[in-house]
């Protein structure tokens, strides 16, 4: 299945604001890092520290993610 | 907004911003008769990091989430110290020095917990809302903040 990302901050800048991957049905967050950091190696370091989310709501790297759904890569916080 | 009963948020409070914060306006609705102590607590944009020369900043956030979030600490913070109100606000978007980048207020009967549940919400919205600052130096460099 194809999965839309949407990304922020230092990540945006190292992988775009948006893009499409092709990962396998029933993909889980963790399964998910590993197929980016394939495709872009530098992003290990930078991925590791990121919270991800579906639907408005912080999710674990076990979480399936379901074909529709959108993932949002969240770097460290560093408003205030 | 003065007349809110105790435990209560405003009702349509106002999380995320691209305009400039109004901290009359802030302060104002904090105003409770049993509050003995109100504490206002600004974020402001300094003009150096790290020896550097700020120019600006510019603030991003995933919006929908973050004002969640800011909701779910402000409430947190209210039940926890028993606050008569209240309120948090951060403003993203391009801001010079000394500008309010984020703003804090919390209504107490007594200070010291109006000042504890002051900086129990900003060190939570720092480490916990999806936003993100960008530091535009004077020499043309710019830099993403790395965390708070």
């Amino acid at each position: 299945m194809k999965l839309k990302i949407r990304t922020y901050a230092s990540v945006k800048e190292l992988l775009g604001e948006t893009f499409e991957i092709e990962v396998n049905d029933y993909c889980t967050i963790e399964e998910l890092k590993k197929k980016i950091v394939s495709i872009k190696p530098e992003s290990a370091g930078l991925l590791n520290i990121c919270r991800f989310a579906i639907n408005e709501s912080i999710v674990n790297d076990e979480t399936q993610i379901k074909e529709d759904e959108h993932v949002h890569i969240i770097p460290p916080s560093s408003g205030g | 907004m003065s007349t809110l009963s105790p435990h209560q948020v405003a009702a349509e409070p106002e999380f995320i911003t691209e305009k400039p914060i109004d901290i009359d306006k802030l302060l104002l609705n904090a105003h409770h008769p049993a509050a003995g102590g109100i504490v206002l607590f600004c974020g402001e944009v300094r003009d150096n990091h790290a020896g550097k020369a700020v120019k600006y900043l510019l603030y991003e956030s995933y919006v929908p989430l973050a004002e969640k979030i800011i909701r779910e600490i402000v409430q947190t913070a209210i039940q926890k110290w028993n606050l008569q109100y209240a309120a948090s606000i951060h403003r993203i978007g391009k801001l010079k020095a000394s500008s309010c980048a984020v703003a804090v207020v919390t209504a107490h009967a007594h200070r010291k917990e109006a000042y504890e549940a002051n900086q129990y919400i900003i060190d939570r919205i720092k480490h916990e809302a999806p936003i993100w600052k960008c530091e535009f130096y004077e020499d043309g460099t710019h830099e993403w903040g790395k965390n708070c």
